[in-house]
């Protein structure tokens, strides 16, 4: 009897020491892991397309009821099918990965159809920037890994849905030319809830410039609401919330 | 026991609900946002009278059209509303004939600076740029290119089948050329001095060989024209090609390309010794060098993997820390390290011309400038690595051609031509 009291013991002792390990590796009483982009550009030859050009592929239009608009954007979503085993400089080779980017796939074409019609040019565009860059002479590789330092990450879904996330707000964060050239960083700490809402949002590292700090709060305020989470992922993103570095963390 | 497996329960569960990390994202690179300016009416202490008037309308519209030149940087309102996140604010009055303006740049509604001008005869664009540059400093902190100068060759004094190609000077928006050289030669790849001084060029030019029929011998030097004094001094004059000059960073040495050992390598040159040291030492060919402004880095075209490629290495020793940065491209030329040593614009050949590339000095984010725009070669950076200026040729028929200098911004975006109908232009550069 005292044999399985000191066992119990000892496992406790073991989640504890756990416990308190995990929050010495985060900072501010919580465990961190990071997230980086998994998708690289391997460049094999001179790109046809210019800047401008890219550019006008990324943000399709503002009016999406002209006709040559809307050949573009077709376009676009045929692109999707150039991704082909032969393109891909590294090929991949676990499966997993594969189910992860499909699932990124998923769920940049879901927030198409749920987001408010204003914001569906430029979110397509988001997948067709993209995709675009893999037209005449740029291939993708898969990049080696899909996440960064951690790679106990057993949630696909939670992840694919994650990944979304900091493009979305991109396109919402404008830096003005004297911000941008002081080479500023700050952390914004976000909770989004079941509907893709921003249930709280909050500097979490300050940039030391009051306007910096701000133009990225508001970046993230302006993004929602993002595509409804999963249902796996809802509870963590409402919990924990996520943390996005500007430009990066 | 039952108080352990109690205790032990919770911990587990508070172990699920808690314990899932804070995930981390980097958002990437901010899209840019434009400075909000809004220039107000002049507002007219006094009256003016008619060639006051003239001269205040003219150096309002050069500062519109300067500031015109950064439209990928503000959006201008003229409208004189104070909704303006920057409002600049002119009072004028008459002084001789010329006027007196004062700019008062605010942010937000706060002055943030005052500066003054008197623009009036010869002085007119001269006072009006510096005017544009005072109030593009208050707002961005920064040097613009509203005084700067261009440097450039062109041929227009041909005569026959003579060509001619000589040295000329105009302002960065293209007005006010003046011509600097009357050699009745050919003048290749000026370059300007860090302290905007000296320009170094190189000269097609004939030498006497002490032959007693008269026999001249034609060799290409390497020659210096002092913007003061207005004198030329011959710097290089080895046999062979002496060329392709680039100013180091502290403007007393030359990095350029000599062919004396039969071999073009790329050699400093001590201009107050003259004394060489090679920086290339390959066997294949070495040339057009540019060094960036802290001068640790210096990038350059080299065809030692077959095809011209661009390099990049620290000129500060020989061969020292070489590292190609172009893998594609048929025939890549004219490499250019931007000012800050990040980026470097280039011509590569495609299709039937060439058009401009520009790469970071790693060798990643290759984009594509210009297409269906001519054939573009020669790329200059400006001074602040804003804006790209180059020649662009256009084909009229089999014999006749127009090429003209152009400028665009980083992006590609081509903002205007600078030349106009000049004969056919070469080898623009900015000042510093």
């Amino acid at each position: 009897m005292l044999a399985v009291a000191l066992h119990i013991f000892l496992i406790m002792i073991a989640f504890i020491a756990g416990r308190v390990l995990g929050v010495v590796a985060g900072s501010d009483n919580s465990a961190v892991e990071i997230l980086s982009a998994s998708v690289r550009v391997d460049v094999v030859g001179m790109p046809k397309l210019t800047i401008e050009e890219l550019r006008q592929m990324e943000l399709p239009s503002e009016a999406p009821q002209e006709k040559p608009v809307q050949a573009e954007a077709t376009k676009v979503e045929e692109a999707k099918d150039v991704i082909k085993e032969g393109d891909l400089v590294i090929p991949d080779e676990s499966k997993p990965k594969k189910s992860l980017s499909s699932f990124l796939q998923d769920y940049s074409s879901q927030k198409v159809k749920t987001a408010p019609k204003d914001k569906k040019g430029e979110k397509g565009g988001k997948v067709a920037g993209l995709d675009s860059l893999i037209i005449e002479g740029n291939r993708l590789s898969k990049g080696t890994a899909l996440v960064g330092n951690t790679s106990d990450i057993a949630d696909p879904v939670y992840v694919g849905y994650v990944q979304t996330i900091p493009e979305i707000v991109r396109q919402n964060w404008r830096v003005p030319g004297f911000l941008k050239d002081q080479n500023l960083k700050c952390k914004i700490h976000f909770w989004i809830g079941p509907r893709g809402e921003i249930l709280k949002a909050s500097v979490r590292e300050s940039s030391g410039n009051t306007e910096y700090d701000n133009i990225a709060l508001e970046a993230v305020k302006a993004s929602a609401p993002f595509a409804p989470p999963p249902v796996e992922a809802a509870p963590r993103l409402g919990s924990r919330g996520l943390v996005l570095g500007f430009p990066l963390i | 026991m039952k108080w352990f497996a109690l205790i032990l329960c919770l911990l587990t569960f508070s172990v699920h609900a808690e314990d899932a990390p804070v995930t981390m994202l980097s958002v990437g690179e901010a899209l840019d946002a434009k400075d909000q300016v809004t220039f107000g009416q002049p507002r007219i202490s006094g009256s003016l009278n008619a060639a006051q008037q003239k001269v205040l309308d003219e150096v309002m519209s050069l500062i519109q059209n300067d500031f015109a030149f950064y439209k990928h940087r503000f959006e201008i309102g003229t409208t004189g509303s104070t909704s303006g996140y920057y409002m600049v604010a002119f009072t004028v009055s008459g002084a001789g004939t010329g006027v007196e303006i004062t700019a008062e740049v605010s942010k937000a509604g706060k002055l943030i600076g005052k500066d003054s001008a008197s623009p009036q005869g010869t002085k007119l664009r001269d006072e009006g740029h510096k005017l544009s540059d005072s109030i593009y400093r208050r707002i961005t902190g920064k040097a613009s290119i509203f005084r700067e100068k261009i440097v450039f060759v062109s041929d227009r004094s041909t005569t026959g089948r003579d060509t001619r190609k000589e040295l000329y000077i105009m302002d960065f928006d293209g007005r006010r050329v003046e011509r600097l050289t009357f050699f009745n030669s050919t003048i290749i790849s000026p370059a300007i001095s860090p302290d905007n001084r000296n320009i170094i060029f190189s000269l097609i030019q004939s030498h006497k060989t002490g032959d007693r029929r008269g026999k001249e011998n034609k060799n290409i030097d390497l020659k210096v024209y002092d913007r003061e004094t207005r004198k030329f001094t011959t710097v290089s004059g080895h046999p062979g090609v002496n060329s392709g000059a680039a100013y180091s960073a502290d403007g007393k040495s030359i990095y350029f390309t000599l062919t004396t050992s039969g071999n073009a390598d790329i050699y400093e040159m001590d201009l107050a010794t003259k004394r060489l040291r090679k920086v290339t030492n390959h066997y294949a060919e070495d040339v057009d060098p540019t060094v960036t402004s802290d001068g640790a880095s210096m990038s350059f075209l080299s065809s030692r993997a077959g095809r011209a490629h661009i390099y990049i290495m620290d000129p500060r020793g020989t061969e020292k820390n070489v590292r190609r940065v172009s893998f594609v491209g048929q025939f890549n030329a004219s490499p250019r390290y931007s000012p800050d040593g990040k980026n470097i614009v280039f011509t590569s050949w495609v299709d039937n011309g060439f058009d401009l590339y520009r790469i970071d000095a790693q060798g990643n984010n290759l984009a594509r400038l210009t297409k269906d725009f001519g054939s573009n070669e020669e790329p200059w950076w400006s001074p602040d690595g804003e804006f790209i200026i180059f020649t662009s040729q256009r084909v009229l028929s089999r014999t006749k051609a127009t090429q003209d200098i152009y400028i665009m911004n980083r992006d590609g975006e081509i903002l205007g031509k600078l030349t106009q109908d000049f004969g056919r232009t070469y080898t623009p550069r900015w000042t510093n």
